[in-house]
């Protein structure tokens, strides 16, 4: 049961098609998980359609139809779908395995704390960076506050911060204004995806020096 | 009637050389379009070339207007409207009628390769496959009762107020965040959302009339 869903307007910028491939990456993977999200997007996308359906008109060269029945044989290049260990496709949504193409262990996972380790995914987008973490149960996350906006979705374990608990397929969305001191849950390591678009700044007094968290 | 609509949808926009406005055609057809679910479902059970000539003749020019609208120079629009037209004819045994209408199906394949071609990036999608793993009872797709919801909601889109069409427009049409139409429109962000919900909101209302 999904608690903590996407910011309504990210899912009409995703449905347009407007959003950078690690927000939309963080879309499909709590739309995966999520059947009230995916109806809005669906209900988004037929709009998409009915703007195509209803829209102009911008004619083709003359011989566009003859160039694309000659490529219709051509066969698509097969879509190698990686076979993933159980553990890895239990934790990773088909979205998000599909994108990262590897099983979590097989990740370049970086101690980036005493209980705290982050693998970095690769992403098109120059902005936005995703990454994966993985948080002992029950550990502190270092206070920090956000250069620009940050969202993390909860894979395995969970999130306390703010009196709120994050579960699986929940999303936490954080701007440059809020500092805050989430706590991984006790009861497993937590996993989650984390996309942001700026650097973080610590704020605790030992953690400004060590500025480990999320630094590549 | 919804062929006015379209012309009244994108009034107020600039002109793009190489787009033809459907008024002109509004009194060639008649109000019974083909059914071109029907005509995807040929594609997938049988490969008929004459179907996807069809759905060509239709949804091609479409689909390089939307990609001149978003942007794309000239041979680049040919080309994504192309390639979503051989996606068509690839992924026809995918498309389900129970749950999206053509246009809603070709939009998002037309969507994904122009962020493909245009951005390099992909667009994550969930799959069908994917949402077994989820405990999902309800899936809860809406199934939208084909061309005619979709003209129905081109109706509703050209009848909402200016300044919520323009907004609808920019999000889905111009590849611009809702924090990139506040900046343009030189609109806080928060009015920005709020016409864009009211507007979603009224279409959806819409759609909801067409749930079976």
């Amino acid at each position: 049961m999904i608690r903590h869903h996407i910011d309504p307007d990210l899912l009409v910028d995703y449905a347009a098609g407007s959003l950078p491939e690690a927000v939309s990456l963080m879309v499909a993977t709590h739309l995966a998980c999520c059947p009230a999200c995916r109806k809005e997007v669906h209900g988004h996308e037929t709009v998409g359609g009915a703007l195509i359906e209803a829209g102009e008109e911008a004619p083709l060269g003359t011989n566009a139809l003859a160039a694309v029945l000659d490529r219709l044989d051509v066969a698509e290049p097969a879509a190698a779908a990686p076979a993933l260990d159980e553990q890895s496709r239990k934790v990773m949504p088909g979205p998000l395995a599909r994108y990262v193409g590897r099983n979590l262990g097989d990740l370049r996972w970086k101690r980036i704390g005493p209980r705290m380790e982050k693998a970095a995914i690769a992403s098109a987008s120059p902005q936005f960076r995703a990454a994966l973490l993985r948080i002992a149960a029950g550990a502190r996350i270092p206070v920090h506050t956000h250069g620009g906006r940050e969202y993390t979705l909860v894979l395995q374990g969970g999130i306390r911060d703010d009196g709120l608990e994050y579960r699986r397929g929940d999303v936490m969305s954080l701007d440059e204004s809020h500092e805050h001191q989430p706590n991984a849950t006790d009861d497993e390591t937590c996993i989650c995806l984390v996309v942001m678009d700026g650097p973080v700044r610590l704020t605790g007094r030992l953690t400004r020096l060590l500025n480990p968290f999320l630094r590549h | 009637m919804s062929l006015n609509v379209a012309a009244r949808l994108w009034s107020g926009s600039e002109q793009i050389p190489g787009l033809r406005g459907r008024m002109a055609d509004a009194t060639a057809g008649n109000d019974d379009p083909p059914d071109y679910g029907a005509l995807i479902g040929a594609v997938a059970a049988r490969s008929d070339r004459q179907a996807f000539a069809r759905l060509f003749h239709h949804f091609a020019p479409r689909i390089k207007a939307y990609c001149l609208r978003r942007g794309s120079a000239p041979a680049a629009a040919e080309e994504i409207a192309q390639e979503a037209m051989i996606q068509v004819w690839r992924r026809a045994a995918q498309f389900d009628p129970s749950k999206a209408s053509a246009s809603t199906w070709i939009f998002t394949i037309a969507r994904n390769k122009r962020i493909d071609a245009f951005r390099r990036e992909s667009h994550p999608e969930v799959l069908p496959e994917d949402i077994g793993q989820e405990d999902n009872a309800d899936d809860g797709f809406d199934a939208l009762a084909g061309a005619q919801a979709a003209r129905r909601i081109a109706t509703e889109v050209a009848a909402l107020p200016a300044d919520q069409a323009e907004v609808v427009r920019k999000a889905f049409f111009e590849d611009k965040t809702h924090q990139t139409i506040a900046e343009e429109l030189g609109l806080p962000l928060g009015t920005v959302k709020s016409r864009i919900r009211l507007a979603l909101g009224r279409l959806r209302k819409t759609m909801s009339e067409f749930r079976e």
